[in-house]
């Protein structure tokens, strides 16, 4: 019975930790998250090289499939 | 195709006192192949293992074995998100004339 409850609990927090959603989602004031990233050129871009030269507009697409 | 539409306002964008920049998980060559087809001249960047997408708390885990809600975000030159839209689904986007409106706001207040 001890057994059967353990495996219960397992599988429970197993779900748990796949339904939550990952992190808080930013929210307008936040600091955007630096990040360095390869063009299609092969190049690291980094947020803050364009940061130094004024505003930025970030996409994210889906992916072209 | 979002990015078609952008690579034609990306001289507004640019105008304004602004960049722009694109991130997807597609691979570079991927990436390179869409600024053939779209005529896109920003920088289109890949987030192969979508570290950065996760960042920015816009990964979608349930598609294609995980791609980005299409957003944008525009950052004033401090880096501070001035105005982000998340896109609940694949085809949410918020139109681009939006974009340029919020991207004057930050290129006039922060001159």
């Amino acid at each position: 019975m001890r057994h059967i409850s353990a495996l219960l609990a397992l599988i429970i927090s197993c779900y748990a930790a796949t339904a939550q959603s990952p992190r808080p989602a930013l929210k307008p004031g936040d600091k955007a998250p630096q990040f360095a990233l390869l063009d299609t050129e092969g190049k690291t871009v980094k947020l803050s090289d364009y940061l130094a030269r004024g505003p930025v507009v970030i996409i994210f697409y889906r992916g072209y499939w | 195709m979002q990015l078609t539409r952008l690579a034609e306002d990306y001289d507004k964008i640019k105008q304004a006192g602004a960049d722009l920049v694109a991130v997807s998980v597609d691979n570079q060559s991927f990436g390179w192949s869409m600024g053939q087809t779209t005529g896109a001249r920003f920088e289109i960047l890949s987030d192969p293992d979508h570290k950065v997408i996760e960042d920015y708390g816009v990964f979608n885990a349930h598609e294609h074995g995980g791609i980005a809600f299409p957003s944008t975000f525009v950052l004033d030159k401090n880096g501070t998100i001035r105005f982000m839209y998340v896109g609940k689904n694949p085809t949410d986007r918020p139109p681009d004339t939006s974009i340029l409106e919020e991207v004057k706001k930050v290129t006039t207040s922060t001159k």
